[in-house]
Formats: C-alpha cells, sequence, structure tokens
C-alpha cells in the first residue's frame, strides 16, 4: 500500500491548522489507526516507542514517524513542513497585526494572559512524568537541574550529561 | 560570525539535546539566545512563545517565529531546519531498525533522563513567567489553569488558553 503525498500533505496540513496543545497525539492515533488503518495498534505503539527516543516534542515525533513509515524521508518533511507552516504564518500575520496595535491595554494584556497559559501547560507536562514512583534522590536531580540552567546558567549538554551519568550510575547500584 | 549562523547553531544544539521537547530546552535557549548571543531581547523571547503557544499546531512553531524576529523569512526557514534536523535524523535512524533494535545504553539513558527533563521542565515554566508584568496575580492565574488541567483532563487545553488570554485581556495591564 503506498499511500499518496499529497493525501500525507492535506492531512498533516488540516492537523497544523486545527491542532491545540495536549491533543495532538490522539489526532495522530485517529488518523493513522482509526481512520485510514495505515497502522494497527501495535504499529502505533512501535511509533510511540521510536518517537520518545528522538529528541524534540513527542506529539509531533510521532506523526513525523507515522510519516516516515508511510513515505521515507520525503513523507517526514512533508509531515514537519504541513504542521508547522499553517499556525506560523497565522502568528507572523498576528505578530505584524501585534505591532500596529502594541500599545492597546487590551491586547498587551491578552499577550501576558497567554503568558499565564504557557507556564501553566509546561507545569502540566511536569506532572505527566510519574512523580509518584519518585524519590528523594530524584527530585533532587530535578532541583539541580532546574537551578544549573535557570540561576547557573549552565550549558545544556553538561547538564544533561551529569544528570545522565548520575541516573545511570544508581540504576547500576 | 553571522547572526544567521549564531541562530542556526543555537537551535540546532537545543534541538539535538530537547528530550522532553522544546518547553524542557525553552530555558537553555534563552540562555543563548538572549543572554549570550543577543539576537532578542528577554521580552520578545517570552512573547514569542506565548503566541507559539496560542497557535495551532505543534509548540515547534516558536522557533519559525523567533527565527523571522531575528533574520526575517530566512531567520524563519533556518530555525525551523536547524530544529528539525536532529530530530528528523534520530528517528530515521531508530524507526528504520525499529526501538527494540535500538542500543540498551541509549533506552537507560533516556529513563534516567526523566527527573532531569522534570527540572528543565521547571526551568521553562520559570523562563515564561520571567516577564510576567503583575507577577503575584499571573502566577496565581497560572495556577488556576493548572489546576483546570489536573482536575478536567478531557477539557481541550484550547479553552484553558483561551481563557487565560480572557482574563489577562480584561485584568491583566
Amino acid at each position: 500500500m503506498r499511500v499518496p503525498l499529497a493525501l500525507i500533505l492535506w492531512e498533516y496540513f488540516l492537523i497544523g491548522i486545527t491542532g491545540f496543545g495536549g491533543g495532538l497525539q490522539g489526532r495522530f492515533y485517529h488518523l493513522a489507526v482509526s481512520k485510514h488503518g495505515w497502522l494497527n495498534d501495535e504499529e502505533f505503539a512501535e511509533v510511540n516507542a521510536t518517537a520518545s527516543l528522538a529528541p524534540g516534542g513527542n506529539a509531533s515525533n510521532v506523526g513525523i514517524e507515522i510519516a516516515r513509515r508511510l513515505r521515507g524521508v520525503p513523507g517526514m518533511w512533508a509531515a514537519y513542513i504541513c504542521l508547522i507552516l499553517p499556525g506560523s504564518l497565522l502568528m507572523l500575520a498576528a505578530g505584524a497585526t501585534y505591532e500596529v496595535y502594541r500599545d492597546e491595554p487590551v491586547l498587551r494584556g491578552a499577550l501576558q494572559g497567554l503568558q499565564c497559559a504557557a507556564t501553566a501547560l509546561i507545569l502540566y507536562s511536569v506532572t505527566k512524568l510519574n512523580l509518584s514512583r519518585w524519590n528523594g534522590l530524584d527530585y533532587l536531580l530535578a532541583l539541580g537541574a532546574c537551578l544549573a540552567i535557570y540561576l547557573l546558567k549552565a550549558p545544556l549538554w553538561l547538564v544533561l550529561g551529569s544528570g545522565a551519568l548520575v541516573g545511570l550510575a544508581r540504576r547500576r547500584a | 560570525m553571522s547572526q544567521e549562523f549564531t541562530l542556526f547553531l543555537d537551535v540546532f544544539t537545543a534541538g539535538a539535546l530537547s528530550f522532553g521537547g522544546l518547553a524542557a530546552v525553552l530555558s537553555s535557549l534563552q540562555n543563548s539566545l538572549v543572554g549570550q548571543h543577543q539576537l532578542t531581547s528577554a521580552e520578545d523571547f517570552s512573547r514569542t512563545y506565548s503566541l507559539a503557544v496560542g497557535a495551532p499546531g505543534p509548540n515547534a512553531i516558536f522557533l519559525s517565529l523567533l527565527g523571522y524576529r531575528v533574520a526575517g523569512p530566512r531567520g524563519a526557514a533556518l530555525a525551523a531546519l536547524a530544529w528539525a534536523l536532529p530530530t528528523l535524523l534520530m528517528l530515521y535512524l531508530v524507526g528504520r531498525t525499529g526501538s527494540a533494535q535500538a542500543p540498551d545504553w541509549m533506552k537507560a539513558t533516556r529513563k534516567a533522563l526523566v527527573p532531569v527533563t522534570a527540572g528543565l521542565l521547571a526551568a521553562g515554566a520559570l523562563s515564561t513567567a520571567r516577564s510576567f508584568v503583575m507577577p503575584t496575580p499571573q502566577w496565581l492565574l497560572s495556577l488556576t489553569a493548572l489546576l483546570i488541567l489536573l482536575k478536567r483532563p478531557k477539557w481541550n487545553p484550547f479553552w484553558v488558553v483561551a481563557g487565560c488570554a480572557l482574563v489577562g485581556a480584561l485584568a491583566i495591564r
């Protein structure tokens, strides 16, 4: 079964223009498993496992990995571009409008409100990391990483590298 | 070194280390793009991120918007490319052989990094909150939004985002 690139472009464009934040992963399941039957449940689980090993946002990784299975490297680029292009263009237009009305208090306030939403969404993603199974050292690692990046402005590779070493050493122990 | 090259390099590095998604490298990106290389202001950085949160599609839209602020359409394309390259490369390598064939150290490291990721995400939340104009009320709004996300996981997060923007438009000056 060879899925036309145009169909991938169209479906991902639709998700790019209508998908918001947390719901993306569910959209990809619906698209690939329920709607088109491109993948079965087992294959989708494998897509998830692959997506979580790569850097980048998990939901968009799932989408890109599905496209790779269907159409290889061209599929991956098509998927990525279709996911980010609609929102980017929309927000560039919004940004230009904002420049014109930047002294409107209502607009400035709305943007400050969006910053609150951004903060909340990031904190929400922290709560999905299985905190209930953590012990003291886990919390210490988290606190250390946060302070090293936020206050000490340490380079990210250093924080990730030392964090990985500590994490691996205690698994061994 | 030209601005565009610095932008590409900073975003590429962050992209290659973005285990846990964009929010996990947000604070580090701010350190390099704003603090170290002064390609944009801290205010612009968090405003652009909140625009991306209000946009449809994945958060990676943030990078094309930020690239546009730094160096116009070319900057947008460069930043989007720099962000995608490491992710697509890893997905290609892992996906082709299947995640079961991925080396054990890779999976072990990924697991060991979970607490560090949580700390990095917390730093990301502090970064978006850095430019609150009314810190106490805005933190209250953020925590209220977080509570809604936790208590009503079935609701589309879009409504939480829209609600925050509305409260901001009416009350934040």
